[in-house]
């Protein structure tokens, strides 16, 4: 199936994820299509200030950081202004209501999930 | 046509029995309603509580006094969400739940109450729709079911917590999968690596179920993970020194990944893959105020290390994967006589806070 939206080569990815070898898929994935990540953050502090700090098109944020919401950094980005994907094993029924809406990629992943949040994200 | 007695006499004689009958009857009213109020007083455990159409508080059992601290005669008479909480006065729960007995002839009352004293408790019960005096009214009967109330909030959040645990193990089984199908040159090394890959992550969950996801000994890692190497290489053939220490589980299952990793590579290219190389294994903790965990692989006699011309998986998840995990240290030095891996942390982003 086609997926609709904005070219993604040469986009810069901000990933946040906790999980290493998930962060490594993501990344070389990301790379796969032409992405360029300018950044990844495990834990929450590193994260936001990476989040407000980069430059980015887009960030992908892992919901759970360590048992610790990245709901702060999402809220953040979406103040000003900037695109994000939500990747979590969760459903996104705990989303708060401010953030209801934002494309949300379900773990695990196919390839052409995550190109379709990115570009659901960029449009 | 009814029969007017003619004789006075008799007539005397049916009004006294008359009055003695409804004497009788009164005191049997009366023998009735102080059973009912035993009755309803006995039953300690449950609140039971009577109210007009209205919704005021119309009679109120010692267990709602016991429940809800308030004495009957200080609530008679004030509106039945006295003891709702804030939440639930605001969307009005208390009339709803008067609107749903009377029209459905009950309602079920699966709330948080609030006792005198502010504090919470779960109330488990009903409402029902009574006549009274030809005015409506309700009967409310609820019990305290905190316990089975956190009980099932304990569960959920176990499954919602067990169906994330398990969301994310397939998202790391999905990556080792994928990232060794494009590391390895052909299907048969894909095989052979990505099976030995899942058989050691399946040995540190075993590790961490026993422990009950809290964590897990360094030293149990170690060996797990030597064990089918020392079978095949011999045990002789491994030194392994260090204190014991308890992990917590996602350093674990980052360490078990990496020892996997260099034992692998030790026996297809390393001090494994001859007979009289030898693998040293050690760690501690460095003392106060620095307090870091140091972990060093040495490998000594195997043949002479080439380094790798292009860096792969494996190496990638020792030093990218296990450094992000532990937020440490991590070097990968292919020396002539030997692979080295030191690992470096503060002590107190891999170990369980509690121990």
């Amino acid at each position: 199936m086609a997926v609709a939206g904005p070219d993604l080569s040469g986009r810069r990815v901000l990933v946040v994820e906790d999980e290493s070898r998930i962060a490594m898929l993501i990344r070389d994935t990301l790379e796969d299509m032409g992405c360029e990540v300018v950044g990844t953050a495990t834990r929450f502090d590193d994260a936001l200030e990476k989040a407000i700090s980069l430059p980015f098109d887009v960030a992908l944020l892992d919901v759970n950081l360590n048992g610790e919401p990245s709901y702060p950094i999402a809220q953040a980005l979406a103040e000003r202004g900037r695109a994000f994907v939500f990747a979590t094993g969760y459903g996104t029924s705990n989303l708060p209501e401010s953030l209801h809406g934002a494309p949300v990629l379900q773990k695990p992943f196919l390839r052409s999930d995550l190109e379709r949040a990115l570009r659901a994200a960029l449009l | 046509m009814s029969t007017i007695p003619s004789d006075p006499h008799g007539a005397g004689m049916a009004q006294g029995a008359e009055e003695n009958e409804t004497r009788r009857a009164r005191a049997a009213l009366r023998e009735n309603e102080a059973r009912l109020r035993h009755i309803l007083d006995a039953v300690k455990e449950y609140a039971i509580i009577t109210l007009d159409g209205e919704g005021r508080v119309a009679s109120w059992n010692r267990g709602a006094e016991r429940l809800l601290e308030y004495a009957a005669s200080e609530v008679i008479g004030r509106p039945g969400d006295i003891f709702f909480t804030p939440e639930d006065r605001a969307v009005a729960a208390f009339e709803e739940e008067m609107r749903l007995a009377k029209e459905d002839g009950r309602a079920t009352n699966e709330r948080w109450h609030l006792r005198k004293d502010g504090s919470r408790f779960w109330g488990s019960g009903v409402m029902f729709p009574i006549e009274h005096g030809g005015e409506d009214a309700y009967l409310k009967i609820f019990r305290d079911n905190t316990d089975a109330r956190r009980a099932a909030e304990r569960q959920a959040l176990l499954i919602g917590e067990l169906n994330h645990r398990v969301k994310n193990t397939l998202a790391i089984v999905q990556s080792m999968a994928m990232q060794t199908l494009r590391s390895c040159p052909n299907t048969a090394d894909a095989r052979d690596a990505l099976e030995a890959r899942l058989v050691s992550l399946a040995k540190a969950h075993d590790i961490l179920t026993s422990g009950q996801w809290r964590g897990g000994d360094l030293r149990e890692l170690v060996v797990g993970a030597l064990e089918a190497y020392s079978n095949y290489a011999g045990a002789s053939r491994f030194r392994i020194e260090g204190t014991e220490l308890k992990l917590r589980p996602k350093a674990l299952l980052a360490l078990s990944m990496a020892v996997h990793e260099l034992a692998t590579n030790a026996v297809k290219y390393g001090a494994l893959s001859n007979d009289e190389g030898r693998v040293e294994i050690g760690w501690e903790v460095t003392p106060e105020p620095e307090r870091r965990f140091r972990f060093e692989w040495k490998e000594r006699g195997g043949p002479p290390v080439i380094p790798p011309h292009r860096r792969g998986f494996g190496s990638r998840l020792v030093e990218e994967g296990l450094a992000q995990d532990i937020t440490g240290l991590v070097r990968l030095r292919f020396a002539l006589e030997g692979v080295e891996c030191t690992i470096e942390a503060p002590v107190e982003e891999i170990t369980d806070s509690e121990s």
